[in-house]
């Protein structure tokens, strides 16, 4: 099951993408630092929503993104699976 | 495991060097509960201007999710180009009248116990906006009760518009230095450092009461031989308090930083203040000059601000 990895409400703007922290094919899991947001004078980290495999980012480093925004895909191992 | 290439999820490049990064302890943690969304709806129904917004301030989710702000009133154009500063510039807008009670309506619906008004340099204003601060001040007291600091430009100097707020008496009266005198032109245009230890001096002569409280932002290429000297300075017109903080650079278009200030040489500084005599001391890289202000003021058994 593919799982949107998005940018939460931050409260600031305007948030660009730092640094991944993980490369697509890789396995990450619930709660790991994922992505880092640059806003203005300070960074956030934006956790993995699930344990599973990174497959794509859609944005990079550099790139202005918006709270909700997907920053990359994930596939998540359905129990049972 | 299901196995998809690639490709189906995204077409972009696996990955792309950043093109700058922060140190690691400019790392915020992200802000939780509905605070945040409180703070910003609230001042946007009542037309408020915050500092926090227009300074794109790095503490605002922390901030706002803790339902505080610091107003920004006189409007959200300055007529100063401060080359630190991302409050736009430009011509000024008329004063609005009915801003003294909105700002006291959102300090009361924050439920604010210490209310931080600051404002843009209005130097358009024969008064440079002192009358303004004077009313928001009383208007804010009337409906809160809260300790009111204010955060005011040098006025061009004029003593007669520093005393007119101080006839309000606020608490608590900031007015920040910014940087070392060296630095002045790069940084803060059109003021002038000494015009500004003046005024502080006077507050304290004015108000001895009151407690004054200034602040400087590190990493713009100041020497902490520089740094010394200025603070030697604060304390020569009994500064009662200091905020210390890291500068940032809004924009690529502002100065630029030049050095990220480690936390361990902010807590050296702050120590080293403290033994200059300085009463209450706040230093670290988020610090800004409003930053948790309330916890800067002591109050007596009276509940009046000792410092």
């Amino acid at each position: 099951m593919r799982t949107d990895i998005r940018l939460p409400e931050l409260g600031a703007d305007p948030a660009v993408v730092s640094v991944w922290f993980a490369d697509p094919g890789e396995t990450v899991y619930e709660g790991d630092r994922l992505v880092e947001i640059l806003v203005g004078g300070a960074t956030f980290d934006v956790s993995s929503p699930a344990t599973g495999r990174l497959i794509g980012k859609l944005a990079l480093a550099d790139d202005p993104v918006l709270p909700g925004q997907v920053l990359g895909v994930m596939e998540v191992e359905e129990p049972g699976s | 495991m299901l196995s998809l290439p690639l490709s189906e999820a995204t077409d972009k490049p696996a990955s792309r060097a950043p093109s700058r990064r922060l140190p690691p302890w400019l790392k915020r943690s992200l802000p939780h509960g509905n605070g945040n969304f409180f703070t910003q709806h609230l001042l946007r129904e009542l037309r408020l201007e915050t500092v926090c917004e227009n300074a794109r301030c790095p503490n605002r989710p922390e901030c706002y999710a803790r339902r505080t702000a610091t107003f920004m009133i006189l409007g959200n154009v300055c007529t100063r180009p401060c080359g630190f500063c991302s409050v736009p510039k430009g011509e000024p807008e008329g004063l609005q009248d009915d801003e003294p009670q909105r700002v006291a309506e959102a300090a009361l619906r924050l439920g604010l116990r210490h209310v931080v008004i600051t404002s843009v340099t209005r130097d358009d204003l024969p008064d440079g906006g002192a009358d303004h601060f004077y009313h928001c001040i009383l208007a804010v007291r009337a409906r809160t009760g809260a300790v009111i600091e204010v955060l005011t430009p040098d006025f061009l100097g004029k003593t007669e518009a520093v005393d007119r707020v101080l006839e309000a008496r606020p608490e608590v009266y900031n007015h920040n230095l910014e940087t070392v005198p060296r630095l002045y032109k790069k940084v803060r245009g059109r003021a002038d450092y000494q015009r500004s230890l003046d005024l502080l001096a006077h507050v304290k002569r004015r108000a001895p009461e009151a407690v004054t409280k200034s602040g400087l932002m590190l990493g713009l290429g100041e020497t902490t031989e520089e740094l010394l000297d200025v603070l030697a300075d604060l304390r020569a017109v009994k500064c009662d308090n200091l905020t210390l903080g890291q500068y940032w650079g809004p924009t690529l278009k502002h100065t630029p930083v030049k050095r990220y200030v480690p936390p361990e040489e902010f807590d050296a500084l702050a120590r080293l203040a403290r033994s200059l005599g300085f009463r209450q001391v706040a230093s670290g890289p988020f610090v800004r000059s409003s930053y948790h202000a309330e916890e800067m003021v002591n109050v007596d058994a009276h509940g009046y601000p000792s410092a």
